[in-house]
């Protein structure tokens, strides 16, 4: 499933249970505090906390407030369920750092069969 | 990947139509990680709310191959009005509630709703393979019980529990374990006397240096006992993503410091001091304010040892009006309790025992009917979910057992610790 959206870069380690709003999808920590993940390409680098993350996720896609992509450095296990219930497209371990290359705003094609992702405009 | 023939066959529909599910969502969770094969898990411990429709599907014809219990609920549901939550919120979950639990009954798990399943019966065998749910359950069963327990969302653990497999991938691989990260208390801390909130500040800085990494905990001058393990842990899964702490001395992994790392060298050697443990106490801490409206116990579940210790601090003392102690523990451990009249003393104080809920991370804060301002806990990964999970509403004073007890019986929070400046 190739997607294409706008990135939100979340610069530290993110909990889907604790730092957003499931209602609204609105962060509550760290780079985008006060800004919701609906419809973007949520980047962050890694997750942390609670294993309830899937659960979080498939309300907010229940709510139309979920993420279209997610990219990240590491996906951990609690990272692949989100995707494999949700069925968000998840990409990780990318050649290049991530989070050096994604900025928030970009135009961004995620394509995860082929295992690339585009930057389509700054 | 290679399946074994009776894989296979859960694959193919011979096992009713709900575990080929199942099994499909296995296999794709170990082609993510590029496992070589599946292995056989004996014990799992699951989610209590699933998405609805997703559980009818893979319930189908299914039932658990597992030894399996369930995780407790946002609130006590059987006192959930002693407990002061909103009539029409409870009336508008609860039919989604006993909808899982229709589930989970016929499907043969223990709906025993608690955190700490292995303090009632759901006890992981070392060097088994587990998959139980719940950021601290997994770090206790990887770690305390030395099962292979992964560290993957809460669906993966239903998976588990209706094939009674996981990928082989992870901390399921032996030389997975290993130590990463080296931490050691400086010795003038004297860790040994550390309490419970003191145990949870420490490791809620060990989480946040650490995040994922298979942590190691060197220099502590006693074998931690299972309440000392879960305060000091649970906050490893909160500030970071820990899913296995060897502590030397203490865990099965770790009887030396050589066995911890094996052929891996620390990447990192963090000494915690005096310095490290104020700053995790004043972040614990999101309020001065000693005017507590109430304290929550009970994260992760209480033991008969701690209902004991609260049982001394209650005798003959009364909580003061417009106060309140809410008390998290498993209906089992309750019933245990009760044989031991530990119930009556702990009551007759105005502490309430609740039962079945996530007492405090997951209380739906603004669903309360007279919402506390400011919540007192000796849990540190309570502390941090309730500031969060209240959205920054709900302030938290955070410190000893007996400081939290005291606030709600003398009316005033003061903290008897080592750790304010």
């Amino acid at each position: 499933m190739v997607v294409e959206g706008e990135a939100m870069v979340q610069k530290e380690n993110f909990s889907f249970f604790g730092d957003v709003n499931r209602d609204n999808g609105v962060i509550n920590v760290g780079t985008n505090a006060g800004k919701s993940f609906k419809d973007k390409i949520f980047v962050f680098p890694q997750s942390k906390g609670s294993t309830l993350a899937p659960y979080v996720v498939a309300d907010c896609r229940r709510n139309r407030v979920a993420p279209k992509a997610i990219l990240c450095r590491k996906a951990d296990g609690v990272v692949a369920m989100v995707a494999i219930l949700s069925h968000i497209p998840t990409m990780d371990e990318f050649e290049k750092d991530i989070m050096e290359v994604v900025e928030t705003g970009d135009h961004i094609r995620v394509d995860p069969d082929s295992g690339f992702i585009e930057i389509i405009g700054k | 990947m290679k399946l074994t023939d009776e894989e296979r066959m859960m694959l193919e529909g011979k096992y009713g139509t709900g575990t080929a599910k199942a099994m499909d969502m296995v296999v794709k969770w170990a082609e993510v990680y590029g496992a070589e094969k599946l292995v056989n898990v004996t014990n799992t411990h699951t989610s209590p709310g699933e998405p609805i429709e997703w559980l009818k599907e893979i319930s189908e014809g299914a039932k658990a191959r597992t030894y399996s219990t369930v995780h407790p609920f946002p609130i006590d549901r059987i006192r959930w009005e002693k407990q002061g939550i909103k009539r029409a919120w409870v009336e508008n979950m609860n039919p989604y509630w006993e909808e899982c639990i229709v589930y989970y009954k016929k499907l043969g798990m223990i709906p025993n709703f608690t955190c700490c399943p292995y303090m009632v019966g759901n006890v992981p065998l070392f060097r088994s393979y587990t998959n139980f749910f719940g950021s601290e359950a997994v770090l206790l069963t990887n770690s305390y019980f030395g099962s292979r327990n992964p560290r993957v969302g809460g669906p993966a653990c239903l998976l588990s529990a209706l094939t009674g497999k996981a990928p082989y991938e992870g901390l399921m691989v032996e030389e997975n374990r290993f130590g990463e990260i080296l931490f050691e208390p400086d010795p003038a801390l004297k860790m040994e006397t550390f309490n419970y909130g003191d145990l949870g500040a420490f490791g809620y800085y060990v989480g946040m240096v650490a995040q994922e990494r298979v942590t190691v905990i060197h220099g502590i001058k006693k074998r931690l006992d299972f309440e000392a393990f879960k305060y000091l842990t649970a906050p490893m899964a909160t500030s970071g993503s820990v899913a296995l702490c060897h502590i030397v001395g203490t865990t099965p992994e770790a009887l030396t410091l050589e066995q911890a790392f094996g052929p891996r060298k620390p990447q990192e050697t963090v000494v915690v001091g005096e310095k490290e443990m104020k700053e995790m106490w004043g972040k614990l801490n999101t309020t001065d304010s000693d005017d507590v409206d109430l304290v929550c116990l009970g994260c992760p579940h209480l033991s008969i040892p701690e209902l004991k210790e609260l049982a001394a601090l209650l005798e003959g003392k009364k909580i003061k009006d417009g106060k309140r102690l809410f008390i998290g523990v498993g209906d089992d451990m309750l019933a245990i309790a009760k044989k031991m009249d530990l119930d009556r003393i702990i009551e007759k104080s105005g502490a309430m025992l609740l039962t079945g809920l996530c007492n405090g991370p997951l209380t739906p804060w603004d669903h309360m009917v007279d919402k506390p301002k400011v919540v007192a806990t000796n849990s540190a990964k309570a502390a941090h979910y309730i500031y969060a999970g209240s959205g920054m509403t709900v302030d938290v004073r955070f410190g000893s057992t007996e400081d939290c007890i005291n606030s709600v019986i003398t009316g005033k929070f003061v903290d008897t610790g080592r750790w304010t400046s």
